[in-house]
């Protein structure tokens, strides 16, 4: 039998020297940014039920996909997975144990996930994450104070960075409009999330097919208003205006964009959607929303330690 | 100007003239080439009249690569196709035409043409190393990934089809079937939509024999004109998704690119 005694798991490896210094450098920055903003820090188990990430029955959560959890059982033979994520645990906490303290309740995290990313994709399986979340309740009043921590953060970690704002409303209330079912709207999803032009222009001539090519700078606001008709659309729109302008304000005027064909691709968002980019990089650093998660609604992000290590080590 | 090989430059019959503040224009007297000024660079003569040109500065890199935009062709077909059609938007496509073994071709108006496999296409694209990936509807709906797909270009026109010996039934009787093909995830999505189990049997050459020799029931195969099917005494039952050409784009440049990108892919929309 060949033994794997001298080879990591794919998507893993061993980190050396700068590399570790250059992770807990930016672990200790973020945290003490959101122990500094009020936020307390918490960890959860690495392994979890499978139950955790499956999706609640009665809520309409999808959960995470099967085949990108690492699993494992106990010793009743339960299924147990090692978290994909770090924020379905923290609310599984937060209804539990911390059910009685006083709303909004900020906290934050520094812990790795890990994820099943296809054979030889060249994907890390593991990830370092240091993030925060805000349990209100209330909806909506956290919102700002999230975004604008979460460009505070991308300033600090000096990268070339943009961020990105847009709303899963805009889908869901377009696709109500349009007479869609739950499934129906969850078929057509996945091309407006992915700006799969040509298979939307196949299903449907409405708004669904223009909602992807509505991204960019400030231009996208005028032209959403032209194009929404429902208050409901005008009143969203209205919001994330609210919050761009806030940003803008803060001298970030080329760093800012909008993205109104963002969709609830992880199926317990519920409002505003954000992501930070960096040039050199192929997916977000940062990447965040407002959830709604078992009885809990919140607004939380997530910064990803090894890929701003890794932009910083390109420097 | 960042990985050697892929960025560095090689000018000939050019002039360089050191400007204000430090900056230097270079101006290349061969026509057809657009002038260029870099900001805090180093210029060295080389042999033969030719100069490399490095850049010092930290950060430069970056931005000299933000304004390329680097595009992955899938090779063969698909490659002379699209080359056609950058002609007909206006990009004089010579380097990559007389790119000998060259794997990378540099165009005039920030463009830069890496020549790839079709599986490739898609990775380049999904890990952002490629802005832009030309690439059939069958790749991607075999190796899937993460891109936006913005754009068919309407030719490599072809379809996926279920394809059994004249006069078979692939259908008949209760037992488990079983099919050979190349594109197993097409193959096994499609059958799983029907409720289907069946043995699937990957084949990576002509699938047409499998049949023939009595290893598999049907074939699932990209079919064009259906001639070599039916000069193997096979026909086609089912047509199962129809193929073309793509657009794709890395989702961060997307976003990071989008005036640059909306331009180059306006262009070729205009011109299909």
């Amino acid at each position: 039998m060949k033994k794997n005694n001298l080879i990591t798991p794919e998507g893993t490896r061993d980190l050396l020297f700068d590399e570790c210094r250059a992770r807990r450098e930016i672990e200790s920055e973020l945290m003490e940014l959101f122990k500094n903003e009020g936020y307390s820090e918490v960890i959860t188990p690495f392994l979890e039920f499978y139950d955790v990430f499956s999706g609640s029955p009665n809520g309409g959560m999808q959960g995470f996909p099967q085949e990108s959890m690492y699993k494992l059982t106990d010793s009743k033979g339960r299924l147990m997975v090692i978290r994909p994520d770090s924020t379905q645990p923290i609310i599984r906490l937060a209804e539990t144990r911390l059910k009685n303290e006083p709303r909004p309740l900020k906290l934050c995290y520094n812990q790795t996930i890990y994820r099943a990313n296809p054979k030889d994709a060249g994907r890390d399986d593991e990830i370092m994450q240091s993030g925060i979340e805000i349990l209100d309740g209330a909806g909506g009043k956290s919102d700002s104070e999230a975004v604008s921590l979460a460009v505070m953060v991308l300033k600090k970690l000096g990268i070339d960075f943009r961020f990105e704002i847009g709303d899963c409303s805009f889908f869901n209330l377009l696709s109500l409009e349009a007479g869609m079912s739950e499934d129906e709207a969850e078929e057509i999803r996945p091309f407006v999330e992915t700006k799969n032009f040509p298979e939307l222009s196949r299903l449907t001539n409405g708004m669904l097919a223009r909602l992807p090519r509505l991204f960019g700078g400030e231009e996208v606001f005028n032209e959403a208003e032209k194009l929404f008709k429902s208050n409901a659309l005008q009143m969203t729109l209205e919001k994330l205006k609210g919050v761009y302008e806030e940003l803008r304000g803060n001298g970030l005027e080329e760093k800012i964009t909008v993205d109104l064909g963002l969709t609830n691709k992880r199926g317990y968002y519920t409002g505003i959607l954000f992501n930070g980019y960096a040039q050199g990089y192929g997916k977000p650093v940062l990447s965040g929303g407002r959830y709604l998660i078992n009885k809990t609604e919140g607004i939380g992000f997530a910064v990803n330690v090894s890929a701003i290590a890794e932009l910083r080590g390109n420097k | 100007m960042v990985k050697k090989g892929l960025n560095e430059n090689k000018f000939e019959n050019s002039q360089c003239l050191t400007g204000e503040n430090g900056t230097f224009h270079l101006s290349l007297v061969k026509k057809g080439l657009n002038e260029n000024k870099f900001e805090n660079s180093q210029c060295l003569t080389g042999e033969n009249g030719t100069f490399h040109l490095s850049l010092v500065k930290k950060g430069l890199n970056e931005k000299v690569q933000s304004n390329v935009i680097r595009i992955a062709l899938t090779k063969g077909r698909l490659e002379k196709k699209a080359t056609e059609l950058f002609e007909k938007a206006g990009f004089d496509m010579t380097p990559l035409r007389e790119r000998g073994r060259q794997l990378v071709a540099r165009i005039d108006g920030g463009l830069e043409i890496v020549i790839a496999k079709p599986p490739d296409v898609l990775t380049y694209v999904e890990h952002g190393v490629c802005d832009i990936g030309i690439v059939g509807k069958d790749t991607i709906l075999e190796y899937g990934g993460k891109y936006f797909e913005v754009l068919d270009l309407g030719f490599g026109k072809c379809r996926f089809s279920l394809a059994v010996k004249k006069g078979a039934d692939f259908y008949s009787g209760y037992g488990v079937k079983t099919v050979a093909t190349k594109y197993s995830n097409i193959t096994r999505h499609f059958f799983e939509s029907k409720g289907m189990d069946v043995d699937i049997v990957k084949i990576e050459g002509s699938v047409e024999l499998a049949p023939l020799l009595g290893l598999a029931g049907g074939i699932v195969d990209l079919v064009e004109t259906g001639s070599t099917l039916h000069e193997n005494g096979l026909e086609e039952v089912e047509e199962i998704v129809s193929i073309s050409a793509r657009v794709i784009v890395n989702t961060v440049s997307m976003k990071l690119k989008k005036q640059r990108l909306d331009e180059i892919i306006g262009r070729i929309e205009e011109n299909l």
